[in-house]
């Protein structure tokens, strides 16, 4: 995509969004009246469920590019629709699964017809038993976002040979009882699948070392482009509100004490997008990107969390209140601190390869 | 201290790496090469300490060699008798200069970037052809005049007074005042100075903008000793100084306006060679680093975080000199605001950390080398002279103000 499609392709996620997942919205989703299944729809109709599966699967094969637009979009409207697990599972199994994975699950995943949750990176793994054509799986799977309405699982498991690898659950026809860990952020959902001795035919596990660090890559990117979406977002309703308020006979964006923790934010902000920047043109050109991803991550990521705890602060105690949008920012930006890695975890990455 | 490096006389071109200009990477080689053969190997150990003096005579060494190859001013424009090299290759000088730890121009500054910066926007063509030539020719020194005890932050409040007179035939400015914070003021030839030409105007508006010979009658300068213990600046005093009017920069009373551009030099490109050259020194802190304080996990996680900051510090200047290369008359923009912002910050984190890994060891008192930019090999030094950025050319709290009026639109206090 050059430069023009890819801001026609944001021009467009964005009005779609603001007229289907408005702060309004996102806010009464909080009180109950679900945005979540309104806005799969949406984006299944949409075709955004095919945007990384290549085109003889009816995708449209975009780079990391596009995917970074729309994460950051979605992060600007705060939207609680599970398409990211289902995203990256569409990359996996175009890139590394075989043909038989390939034309049994990308199809109606690249449709929207069937939607995936996916274990996080890091996450304690399931044991995996393997026995001729057939494996079998052992424990409890935590952690597995957007499990909540998902077709299939694609759940971590590591054989006691050391052997890691990913195994799709199909939810319905194995039989397996999932249950729900509700998040604080409730525009994300995680959820738990207990398994006991659970087997399955061989075909289900998509091996190799490169599957979890594509994982790590595109949950990375899209963490990174998720927070410079939220964190531009909160800041220019927080300075908005700032050039309103008035006290002391005063609008309060005149004080400086105010005005310089902006400045800073702001400043954070511009660093994470030009980092983010960076990585995205490195992914696309398909070099190795790594690990400037978690470079970028570290910085939206931190960026995104520290304004989204200012801007309470500076919204003082309408930004305490339930019926404020602040707190979904600061919410969705604490659990984006914590997903596909924490601040530490990628500032390990970056110090091994520095030490190197 | 013996110094055995000639004064300079006149300057022989010397074979230049610029000859392999059209090809990147021959031209890496030639410039190497042309830095192994020219740069002594034990310099920094014989600068390490010395007097002011023996400072400022080798810079004037060896921005010689570096005129002599031309060197100097290549990142300038052709129009300006610069080379107009290409991002790439300004990148290939700074990393070369910087692994081989090859002396930093830093008398040169105001000479190399505020000054063109100056005077190709808002000079005449004689100015231009006289001042960027003696730069270029003579190795002239220039300083800068802006600050005064009693204008930093608010530089326009500035009370340095200029008179236009006729003095025995000659149409001048006089000029009374005094001036602070001038960088190697006491080696300039020249001054780039702000001065009141309009007492009734509002105070932005009656500013003029000058060109001052430093060894004019009545102009005095005193160095400023620092907290590092070195004098890297001076004070200046103007006593009855005389300017010749064609060295008005400018229309009278629109000096204001101009100063924007001279600063919006020190805010973008001056960084460019300053980060490039930590990012180096973040390889050779690895080097020196590894069997010692990165082996503490909080330390290197610490160290990982600043690699992210200098990162994107590095591409925000990547970004400008873009933006620059699309409109060389730009003046000031919002990226070379946050350059100048995060860099500053940066700068004084980073040495701060290195200070802190670094123990006792550079705790003891001991000299620093100079002409080596911000790696002087003492760390306390290091740590101390990152003021020079948090403060000077617009204070981290102005570019605040300036990020969060000119480009957040918050309402000024």
């Amino acid at each position: 995509m050059d430069e023009n499609e890819l801001a026609m392709l944001g021009d467009s996620v964005r009005e779609v969004l603001q007229s289907e997942c408005p702060h309004d919205m996102v806010l009464r989703h909080v009180d109950g009246e679900d945005l979540r299944e309104p806005l799969w729809r949406t984006v299944k109709d949409l075709g955004w469920t095919a945007l990384s599966a290549g085109e003889e699967y009816g995708g449209l094969g975009l780079g990391p590019d596009a995917l970074a637009l729309l994460y950051r979009e979605l992060g600007t409207a705060l939207a609680p629709v599970p398409l990211l697990p289902t995203l990256i599972a569409s990359e996996l199994l175009y890139r590394f699964g075989n043909a038989e994975q390939r034309s049994e699950w990308l199809g109606g995943i690249a449709a929207g017809e069937r939607r995936v949750a996916l274990m996080q990176m890091g996450a304690t793994p399931l044991r995996l038993v393997r026995s001729g054509s057939s494996v079998k799986l052992y424990g409890t799977a935590e952690h597995v976002l957007e499990l909540k309405g998902a077709d299939l699982a694609l759940v971590l498991a590591r054989s006691d040979e050391g052997e890691t690898a990913r195994v799709m659950i199909h939810l319905q026809e194995d039989g397996v009882v999932a249950f729900e860990q509700p998040l604080v952020d409730v525009t994300r959902s995680f959820g738990k699948l207990r398994l006991d001795a659970l087997q399955l035919p061989a075909g289900r596990v998509l091996g190799g070392p490169q599957l979890e660090h594509a994982i790590a890559c595109h949950g990375t990117l899209a963490i990174a482009a998720d927070s410079t979406g939220g964190a531009d977002t909160i800041l220019a309703l927080t300075v908005e509100y700032l050039k309103t308020r008035e006290q002391f006979g005063r609008l309060i964006g005149s004080f400086q004490a105010l005005k310089h923790r902006c400045a800073d934010h702001k400043m954070a902000l511009v660093a994470a997008e030009a980092i983010l920047d960076d990585a995205v043109s490195s992914t696309a050109a398909d070099q190795e990107a790594w690990p400037d991803l978690s470079a970028a991550k570290v910085a939206a990521s931190e960026a995104y969390a520290a304004l989204a705890q200012d801007a309470v602060q500076l919204h003082g105690g309408i930004g305490f209140t339930w019926e404020h949008v602040c707190h979904l920012f600061l919410k969705r930006a604490k659990l984006n601190q914590s997903l596909f890695g924490s601040t530490g975890w990628h500032l390990d990455q970056i110090g091994r390869q520095l030490a190197a | 201290m013996t110094d055995t490096i000639p004064a300079p006389s006149t300057i022989e071109q010397t074979e230049s790496p610029l000859a392999f200009k059209e090809d990147l990477g021959a031209f890496r080689l030639a410039l190497r090469s042309w830095i192994e053969r020219t740069v002594p190997k034990d310099w920094r150990e014989r600068h390490c300490g010395g007097t002011a003096e023996e400072f400022a005579r080798f810079q004037r060494w060896w921005f010689d060699q570096l005129r002599a190859a031309r060197l100097a001013n290549s990142h300038w424009p052709v129009e300006w008798g610069g080379e107009g090299l290409s991002l790439a290759h300004r990148i290939v000088i700074f990393e070369e200069m910087a692994r081989a730890q090859a002396p930093s121009a830093e008398m040169f500054v105001i000479s190399l970037y505020h000054l063109p910066a100056t005077l190709f926007a808002h000079g005449t063509a004689a100015q231009r052809e006289r001042f960027l030539n003696g730069v270029v020719e003579q190795g002239e020194v220039w300083a800068q005049g802006f600050s005064e005890p009693n204008a930093g932050s608010d530089l326009a409040s500035l009370r340095t007074r200029a008179e236009r007179k006729t003095i025995d035939g000659r149409d001048v400015y006089v000029v009374n005042g005094q001036k602070t914070w001038s960088s190697f003021g006491m080696f300039a030839d020249w001054y780039l100075l702000l001065a009141r030409t309009d007492l009734t105007a509002r105070k932005q508006a009656g500013i003029s903008y000058f060109i001052m010979d430093m060894r004019a009658p009545g102009v005095t300068v005193r160095p400023i000793r620092q907290i590092t213990g070195e004098s890297e600046f001076a004070e200046v005093f103007l006593d009855n100084v005389e300017i010749p009017a064609e060295n008005l920069i400018g229309k009278e009373n629109e000096g204001w306006s101009i100063a924007q551009s001279t600063l919006a030099a020190e805010r973008g490109l001056i960084i460019f060679e300053a980060v490039e050259r930590m990012a180096i020194a973040f390889e050779r802190e690895v080097e020196m680093g590894r069997g010692t304080w990165m082996k503490d996990t909080a330390y290197l996680r610490e160290f990982s975080a600043l690699y992210v900051k200098m990162k994107s510090i590095r591409l925000l200047v990547r970004r400008m000199l873009k933006e620059v290369e699309r409109d060389p008359h730009m003046g000031g923009s919002e990226t070379a605001t946050y350059i100048k912002l995060g860099f500053a910050v940066l700068l004084q984190a980073y040495n701060e950390f290195m200070l802190r890994v670094s123990g006792f060891d550079a705790q003891f008192e001991k000299p620093a080398i100079r002409s080596a930019g911000h790696h002087t090999a003492n760390r306390f030094v290091d740590y101390l002279s990152s003021y020079s950025w948090t403060i000077s050319g617009g204070s981290n709290e102005i570019m605040r103000n300036v990020v969060a009026e000119r480009i957040l639109g918050l309402p000024r206090g």
